[in-house]
């Protein structure tokens, strides 16, 4: 007696009203004991009068508390201790529901941490929502981005900024490595509020000093904290680092720099084009601004030729370090597509699991149905369920998200090319209340979506069969299991054919012969002034086998193009062209397969002559020899900054060489190519080739002191041209592990899908098995039922995906000219693989099938 | 214990408990024994079922419950009939009314024959 009274206190919730509640049911008992008392019954005895007067007490504070909004609440704590109770008798269950909802969180939470830092987040600066990147456009559309003397004219003139600074990157480097620099006006960080964490950020009036980025300062220069005052010889100068900034402020741009210097005034480090980024003053809006600006530029390039003219300008918000733009949404959306889709089928995974649950449950629920509960009271009960497998999943996501990002890191770390991973720096990608609140909102998402459908289905039940536990008459969970199963295998295939596709491109590139010998080639980029100096010495070296030049080092971008016509017709074509010194043949082993080289004398006087590539002879001289024909250079071809034409209009073709890939990789033999003669020490030229005797890595030291000793801190780039192919090549493979990654999941979960329902299924059918059996049927023939009903999925699925990954496909092969995205190999190879585990996955189920025993079959129930 | 007496009539607690306030303020345990004073112990109040009829009633808006001080100088809960309250007595009082007579002339009928 006195247990249910204390049941009875302790169930009461310290809410007002059940204060006042418990108050008032004390009062009346107290009363009644005190009559009682009086009328002279024992105190015990009393007291259980009282009490037994209140006749059934569940009831009592059920009915009262039903009237009040409360009760809502109340209920709903009850489904929460209904359902922990449930979970505690089948761990399994929930268990996976929350790993598998937690691993497909966890890819999503990765990807949305990676989006948030740099998309979402606003940098760490003082008010970073005023903050604008300007530029304009010229009449053919082309971006222009501001030159040093417009940046300095727009700061003096500008009518809509408080402040403007002005930033580039710059490559260099130091003691034996890169350093990404960034040159920014000596405004900016008082303009931006960033302070040092130790000494002092640059100041206006600055030159010849630097400021390190914390990371830098503790992965580069070994967190010193006696750096202040120390010179680093870089950019061809001495700078003193004067402090460290604040670890929060990463830079204005998506690439995080090693140090910041004020803008270089001259010299060959200064910087030609600048980002330009204003605070709008606080009354003008982003609108206003634009058509000030605009006017603006159209004045200050209003003498300059009608091309070069401001036309439109933009002007984009800067407060997150990539503005959201429809280029930012085409290079997110598949991405987010394909992670998406994996979180959908493990979805409809656990909505299965969910299911076959609910339907076990069936009897208990039509019971309760047939009591008069209420449908919605149990739908939200099952509900409830879902959403408290959310939080631990969530939980799940955080964790497995957190550990992806730091694999991936590594990973990247570990297989990117070194040169990449010097100078790619990530902002930091610690989880922020955006990502807390994305995984809480996906979570409760998707267990909704994978709780809402099943709980529905399980509680339509017929009331009369629903009592009975017979469901088979009214409801279709069949249909739903099904549809989730086809959709499984259908986004199971589009995935794998994806991957597919992409691992195989990324195979033929990886495959794919250059035929130009880089190993042992190194590229130097040091200053122009100092190449012929530079020359000189490694030609000293015995560990140099030939030094040279090139305008555009190879492989490093596609070819830029010229327009060009053969001999006297005027029909020019657009052709790929570059200048090299004569050794460029014999380092890259491109043989001269007719002709000759360029003489010495012709490098040097930059003689119109000109080398072809086969195609390009063929191209232009089809069925002729294209030996000793003259070669018109279109004598109007526009210059622009950066571009350099050879001097002459007719070149003299003097040698025919072997075709070769100089461009992008993906894109094949170049179709076009011609070659201009430029000296070995031409200071237009982008870089200094050299091909070493040895090992490249122990040449590059050798090359950094022999620079060092022409001119301290001169080289900006010391990289093996082994690593330039690299570097093209490692964005599809990264993008084929993220997708057969995704792809091996998606099978996983298919097949973990799959082998659930049929497994459901067969227990479901284990009757009408027997019966069969006992008919006749023999255990082949059951075998085939089983494996005839997954097929028929497995079928279905893969014909809707297969479709689907032909239009996804045509969808992107714009976007990827190198990707043959009707790749037969990995339609059929992703085909067969999601057959073979559909198969795989019914094995077992189909195995318990034939084993049924008739006699124990039809003797149950 | 209680067994014996009847329980209040299913329907009738509403217009008991109307019809006790109506005179005067009272707080729940007083309503329970009034009814069973003044009916001579004849009808027994199921007091599990008095709170949450008094809380139906309230949420009618024929009665309100304010804290007050019992005769003993204890914190109690009183209600209090409401002017909406004593016009639903009169139509309940009514109703009853019209059902006992003509409980009561089917009963004299039935021995009449």
């Amino acid at each position: 007696m006195i247990t249910w009274l204390k049941r009875f206190w302790a169930t009461l919730r310290p809410s007002r009203l059940d204060r006042d509640l418990r108050e008032e049911l004390r009062f009346h008992i107290e009363e009644r004991i005190e009559e009682n008392i009086a009328s002279g019954m024992l105190p015990e005895e009393a007291r259980r009068d009282a009490e037994s007067r209140f006749g059934n007490a569940t009831l009592l504070k059920e009915s009262t508390r039903e009237t009040e909004i409360l009760v809502w609440l109340e209920s709903l704590m009850q489904d929460v201790r209904y359902a922990i109770r449930s979970f505690r008798r089948a761990p399994a269950f929930a268990l996976t529901v929350i790993g598998t909802i937690g691993l497909a969180l966890g890819l999503n939470t990765t990807l949305f941490t990676i989006f948030n830092a740099y998309v979402l987040r606003p940098l760490a600066v003082r008010d970073p929502y005023s903050l604008y990147q300007f530029n304009w456009f010229t009449k053919d559309g082309e971006f222009h981005p501001l030159k040093p003397a417009e940046f300095e004219a727009l700061r003096r003139e500008n009518p809509v900024f408080s402040d403007v600074l002005a930033s580039a990157g710059t490559v260099t480097r130091a003691a034996g490595r890169h350093l990404l620099v960034s040159q920014v006006s000596t405004n900016a960080f008082a303009m931006l509020g960033i302070d040092a964490s130790i000494g002092r950020p640059l100041l206006p009036g600055d030159s010849g000093v630097l400021v390190l980025s914390d990371t830098a300062w503790r992965n580069k220069f070994g967190s010193d904290p006696q750096i202040v005052g120390t010179k680093l010889e870089i950019l061809g100068g001495s700078f003193e680092i004067v402090g460290v900034a604040r670890p929060e402020f990463t830079g204005l741009s998506d690439s995080p720099p090693d140090l910041w210097i004020p803008l270089l005034p001259s010299g060959p480090e200064a910087a030609k084009w600048l980002m330009v980024v204003g605070r709008l003053k606080p009354n003008v809006t982003p609108q206003q601004a634009k058509a000030a600006l605009a006017v603006w530029a159209r004045q200050a390039t209003a003498d300059l030729p009608e091309l070069d003219r401001a036309n439109t300008v933009r002007l984009e918000s800067a407060a997150t370090s990539i503005h959201w733009n429809r280029k930012m949404i085409a290079v997110f959306a598949p991405l987010l597509v394909a992670f998406g889709l994996v979180l959908i089928i493990a979805c409809a995974n656990v909505a299965n699991m969910m299911l076959a649950r609910a339907m076990a449950r069936q009897r208990e629920i039509g019971v309760r149905l047939s009591l008069g509960a209420g449908r919605f009271r149990l739908v939200r009960q099952l509900l409830t369920e879902s959403f408290l497998l959310a939080i631990p999943a969530a939980l799940a996501g955080l964790v497995i998200s957190q550990a992806t990002i730091g694999f991936t890191q590594d990973l990247l770390v570990r297989t990117a090319p070194p040169f990449l991973v010097e100078l790619l720096h990530m902002v930091k990608l610690a989880p922020d209340f955006r990502v807390f609140l994305f995984i809480l909102a996906a979570a409760a998402a998707s267990t909704l979506l994978s709780g809402l459908v099943p709980a529905i289905q399980a509680t339509r039940a017929d009331l009369i069969y629903a009592a009975r536990g017979d469901f088979s008459a009214d409801i279709h969970p069949a249909r739903l299991r099904n549809a989730l199963v086809v959709s499984q295998v259908m986004v199971c295939v589009l995935l794998l054919i994806c991957s597919g596709i992409l691992l195989r491109a990324s195979r033929k590139l990886q495959a794919s012969d250059v035929r130009l010998v880089t190993d042992g080639v190194l590229e130097i980029r040091t200053y122009g002034n100092l190449y012929e100096k530079v020359v000189d010495r490694l030609n000293q070296e015995p560990w140099i086998e030939s030094a040279g030049t090139a305008w555009r080092v190879p492989l490093f971008g596609p070819l830029r193009t010229i327009p060009v016509a053969p001999g006297s017709r005027t029909d020019f074509m657009q052709a790929g062209y570059n200048l090299v010194s004569p050794q460029y043949f014999e380092m890259f082993r491109i043989p001269l397969v007719r002709g000759r080289n360029f003489t010495v004398a012709e490098s040097h006087s930059e003689a119109p002559v000109a080398i072809v590539s086969e195609a390009t002879a063929a191209r232009l001289w089809p069925g002729q020899d294209a030996l000793g024909q003259s070669l018109r250079i279109e004598p109007d071809a526009k210059a622009d900054a950066g571009k350099k034409l050879p001097g002459f209009h007719v070149a003299r073709v003097i040698g025919i060489a072997r075709d070769v890939i100089s461009g992008w990789v993906g894109d094949g033999i170049d179709s076009t190519c011609i070659y201009f003669p430029t000296a070995p020490d031409a200071a237009t030229s982008e870089a200094l080739l050299v091909r070493v005797k040895g090992e490249p890595e122990v040449a590059r030291r050798a090359l950094d002191e022999a620079i060092a000793s022409v001119s301290t801190g001169a080289a900006s780039e010391v990289v093996p041209m082994q690593q330039a192919l690299a570097m093209q090549i490692y964005p599809f493979r990264a993008a084929s592990w993220i997708a057969s990654f995704l792809g091996g999941l998606a099978l996983v979960l298919s097949l973990s899908g799959i082998y659930g329902v049929l497994s459901y299924l067969v227990s479901q059918r284990t009757k009408e098995i027997g019966i069969r059996m006992a008919l006749g049927a023999s255990t082949a023939a059951v075998i085939r039922i089983v494996l005839s009903q997954s097929m028929r999925l497995a079928v279905v699925g893969i014909a809707i995906g297969a479709t689907l990954a032909l239009g996804v496909s045509r969808l992107f092969a714009s976007q990827l000219q190198n990707v043959d995205t009707s790749d037969a190999l990995a339609y059929i190879g992703s085909i067969s693989l999601a057959l073979a585990a559909a198969l795989a996955a019914s094995y077992v189920p189909s195995r318990r099938a034939a084993s049924v025993d008739p006699v124990i079959a039809l003797r149950c129930d | 214990m209680g067994k014996t007496k009847p329980d209040v009539l299913q329907g009738t607690l509403d217009l008991l408990v109307l019809k006790t306030l109506a005179r005067g303020p009272l707080h729940g345990y007083g309503i329970a024994t009034s009814i069973q004073r003044i009916s001579a112990e004849a009808l027994r109040v199921e007091e599990g079922s008095l709170y949450p009829a008094l809380h139906r009633i309230e949420q009618e808006g024929w009665i309100r419950s304010e804290w007050g001080v019992s005769e003993k100088n204890r914190r109690a809960r009183f209600y209090s009939i409401t002017a909406a309250g004593r016009r639903q007595l009169a139509r309940e009082q009514k109703q009853w009314d019209k059902l006992t007579a003509a409980v009561a002339s089917v009963l004299r009928f039935s021995e009449g024959a």
